[in-house]
């Protein structure tokens, strides 16, 4: 009889396909993900995005610039007002025109609300992904109220088109100061009961420290931004290196953890919401009284050349990029999107981790899927 | 701390093909030529320039191109890199991807929308719009049949 | 010792087959509605506790819950379970039809006959038989089969997925929780259900066995959430991850028994857990004794007893994340089951030299 060697190299698990999304609920909208799989550990990577692009940037080719800040509404739809700004700063900024200083100061104190409310809607999602379902009920109770803010003063929830190209669109409602006055002690009272809730907890301590790690040197070559860059130690707040509205007349940190994982991404989001705090606080007392809107042109139409905006999304660093030849539309828009970069990190990161770690890496990227797919 | 004349300077000296502009725009504008395309973006690698802020895809009506915005995160010096195209039927360029990572998908999704092909990219295929697609919608001379957004 | 057996379950029987001299189909009879009984039971408590866990998770949540359909929406579920048997069964096209469609009877059938071997009260158990304990760890494991067989006969990679992640994860904590009835078993020096609870008529086991039996205690609650496959060990579930896990292909009435068998194996844990530490439906203190048929009392204690229990699990799945698949098995192999295996040393030694109350 012929002896069997068993050589222990042969010895290999046989790899698979699995499809996560385009309907899955960690995907957290319609992202496709095929995953490379051996048993439960996560060979390779490949997103397949477009589910839900609607070609926003061709689309801007043939609006105007005042219609296109309404779809930028629907890219990263949970920062719909920064998204707004951007657009706005950016034909403010071709067209050389200076805004009253009180709409700087409500685009700023709006951006702030706006970058709350996505962070709570992010851990409240978070919670969920690692399987905490109460967070989500907790968070989307307080991101009501910032919906209700909103409503009130933009007459839109989520997607509130309210910059305009010299100016805002309204003016506040009479309410506004009282509702933010009361809204900011109350997060702050409720921010420690959720650390207590989520952060402290021993199984989601252990889920989080030292999972996904991201070198500083890969999160720049990467184009990381916003929390998932400076949860690796990156200044990457533009809201420092390039202050733009009234955020050059307020005092706040930029967060910045330098350890690189799950945890730290998640820490750096919880500081900044009190840290946004901080920047409303010091604005919404003192709102100066000189208009609402710059004397603008019924058609505007860019002087020849290339403008690019940047603003610090709750996602990250957003880019908008017009490229005018002097007509009334624009020639090319490019939206430099957080979350397309941020993408990146996910492909480099995932690899080698378990299912469950992937979906709680996801969830510290916070993608916005229509922010990705544009 | 860099600015635009020792950068302009710096390259000048290795490459004297550069074109420099700072005409309409906010930054320096470097218009290179595909055959330095690679090497230049070694060098301003090499310079500091670790993140590649965005890639654009352009069509410039004769041309197709990519723009690419790059910073120091050291100090946060931008610059420009335009490269352009003549050939529109079978446009290529060497991929960034090894010296960015951050290429790797916009460079996906340029292909996908402006037909650009980025030799030695790792994975080729379309990102955004179905593999069974015809054509390159970014392109200025593309026609939309279902006339939604090209009214 | 010997026990004076009332059975009411046997008394029936009896009745049919020999008091009305029907002999062995009189005997059949008694069968069937003992198990038409059971059945109700098990529709009826299923459909009462997922109303009680929406209602706890609501109240955790700081919401309502349901509270629309009949008096505080109790009326909700029972709505739900009409709208699941009305719904169209539909699967994957290349699923395993003989595997797919056993698999939710096997769980039902397992999750039933773990039932009858529970004493709800005085006379009031179906199987007594005296190897009681022994007979619910065996049945509640052969309820990991279904689990794999609706995984594996889905042809779904997230079921599969699912399945494994759950024979990994049952077959694991099956020891622990054995090892933590063992402890009891060492102290009560029986087998049977009933005989178990006859014993902590003085005293309940958890203060009986001081130590080793309160460490046995939340080793058992620990493995116990973990087989019934709740949070924060709910892995072949796994929302997040696998979408439903082994019953994603699953629909109307076949997913509807998974949901049910899910909650009935948490009373099912439950009254074990009942019955091992807390005296099962002996009135604490004996307050009770004697102010009534003593079959009465004893539903309403075990039942109490019994909800108290369901509420910490529910507890625990409202607050806690979830635990990655290595975790979990570190947490078995490298934690509980030393940990298991050391305080049943403790317990012997405990009991052979008399140290217990």
């Amino acid at each position: 009889m012929e002896q069997v060697t068993l050589n222990t190299a042969d010895l290999k698990s046989q790899e698979y396909f699995l499809n996560m999304g385009p309907q899955h609920p960690a995907t957290h909208g319609v992202l496709r993900l095929i995953l490379t799989l051996d048993g439960e550990v996560v060979k390779n990577i490949e997103p397949d995005l477009g589910y839900i692009h609607r070609s926003i940037e061709k689309q801007c080719e043939y609006e105007g610039y005042k219609q296109i800040i309404h779809l930028t509404d629907r890219m990263d739809y949970l920062s719909a007002h920064i998204n707004n700004e951007a657009v706005a700063l950016a034909i403010e900024q071709a067209l050389e025109i200076e805004v009253p200083e009180r709409v700087k100061v409500i685009r700023t104190i709006m951006g702030e609300l706006t970058r709350i409310a996505s962070h709570l809607l992010w851990w409240g999602v978070m919670g969920m992904d690692v399987g905490a379902l109460t967070t989500f009920m907790y968070a989307f109770r307080d991101r009501e109220m910032i919906n209700d803010i909103m409503e009130e003063t933009c007459g839109a929830r989520l997607t509130m088109s309210y910059s305009t190209p010299g100016g805002v669109m309204f003016d506040l409602h009479p309410n506004f100061q009282k509702r933010v006055k009361e809204f900011i002690p109350h997060l702050r009272k409720v921010i420690p009961k959720y650390d207590e809730l989520l952060t402290g907890n021993v199984i989601f301590q252990k889920r989080m420290k030292g999972v996904g790690y991201l070198s500083k040197e890969d999160a720049i070559s990467l184009g990381a931004s916003g929390p998932v860059a400076r949860g690796s130690g990156v200044h990457s707040d533009i809201r420092k290196i390039k202050p733009y509205s009234a955020l050059d007349k307020v005092d706040f940190k930029e967060i910045i953890y330098t350890e690189g994982d799950n945890l730290a991404r998640y820490k750096v989001r919880m500081d900044e919401m009190l840290e946004s705090l901080n920047i409303i606080e010091q604005l919404i007392d003192n709102i100066p009284d000189d208009g609402i809107q710059a004397k603008t042109k019924a058609l505007i139409k860019l002087p020849k050349g290339e403008f690019l905006q940047r603003v610090e999304t709750a996602r990250g660093d957003l880019g908008v990029y017009i490229v005018s030849d002097g007509k009334k539309n624009p020639y090319r828009v490019k939206f430099r999107s957080p979350g397309f970069s941020n993408l990146n990190a996910l492909i480099e990161m995932g690899k080698g981790h378990l299912i469950a770690d992937l979906v709680a890496i996801m969830s510290t990227l916070d993608f916005v899927v229509p922010d990705i797919d544009r | 701390m860099m600015n635009t004349e020792t950068i302009q300077n710096k390259l000048a000296g290795i490459f004297p093909e550069l074109q420099f502009s700072e005409e309409a725009s906010q930054f320096l504008n470097i218009i290179v030529s595909k055959d330095d395309y690679i090497k230049l973006a070694e060098t301003l690698k090499n310079e500091g320039f670790d993140y590649l802020f965005s890639m654009t895809g352009m069509d410039w009506g004769k041309e197709l191109g990519v723009t690419l915005h790059l910073e120091r995160t050291e100090d946060r010096f931008m610059i420009v890199v335009k490269v352009m195209l003549e050939d529109r039927e079978n446009p290529e360029l060497p991929t960034l991807e090894n010296i960015w990572k951050t290429a790797h998908l916009h460079e996906r999704e340029i292909y996908d929308l402006f037909g650009i092909n980025f030799k030695g990219h790792s994975v080729m295929k379309r990102l955004l719009l179905s593999e069974d697609w015809e054509g390159y919608p970014m392109r200025k001379d593309w026609m939309d049949p279902s006339k939604m957004i090209i009214r | 010792m010997i026990l004076t057996h009332i059975n009411y379950f046997a008394d029936l029987i009896n009745y049919f087959s020999n008091t009305l001299g029907w002999g062995f189909g009189g005997k059949i009879l008694g069968y069937v509605i003992i198990a038409l009984i059971y059945m109700t039971f098990f529709s009826v408590a299923g459909l009462l506790l997922v109303y009680l866990e929406r209602r706890v998770a609501a109240f955790f949540q700081l919401r309502l819950g349901p509270n629309r359909v009949g008096p505080w929406g109790l009326l909700q579920t029972i709505a739900d379970a009409l709208k699941l048997l009305t719904k169209e069964l539909f699967g994957t096209d290349r699923k395993d039809n003989l595997l797919y469609h056993s698999a939710y009877y096997i769980v039902i059938i397992a999750s039933l006959m773990a039932l009858s071997a529970i004493p709800f009260s005085k006379g009031l158990v179906a199987f007594d038989v005296n190897i009681g304990v022994f007979f619910i760890s065996a049945i509640s494991s052969v309820g990991v089969l279904s689990i794999l067989l609706g995984g594996w006969g889905s042809n779904n990679k997230y079921s599969m997925i699912g399945g494994m992640r759950s024979g990994l994860q049952m077959i694991s904590y099956e020891l622990s929780s054995g090892l933590a009835i063992l402890t009891i078993v060492l102290m009560a020096g029986t087998l049977s259900m009933t005989g178990i609870v006859e014993q902590q008529r003085d005293m309940i086991f958890l203060l009986k066995g001081h130590i080793p039996a309160l460490i046995a205690f939340i080793i058992f609650v620990i493995a116990g959430t973990a087989e019934s496959n709740r949070t924060p060990f709910d892995l072949p579930e796994g929302e997040a991850e696998l979408g439903a896990g082994y019953h994603t292909e699953y629909s109307g009435m076949g997913f509807a028994w998974f949901f049910l068998a899910e909650f009935i194996n948490m009373f099912i844990i439950s009254a074990v857990g009942v019955t091992l530490f807390f005296g099962g439906w002996l009135a604490p203190f004996g307050i009770t004794d004697g102010l009534g048929p003593e079959w009465a009392w004893g539903l309403f204690w075990f039942f109490l007893k019994v909800f108290l229990m369901i509420f910490l699990l529910m507890w625990f799945r409202w607050t806690f994340p979830r635990l990655r698949i290595d975790q979990l098995l570190t947490l078995e192999w490298k934690y509980l089951l030393p940990i298991g295996l050391l305080n049943i040393i403790i317990m012997a030694v405990f009991v052979y030299f008399g140290l217990i109350l």
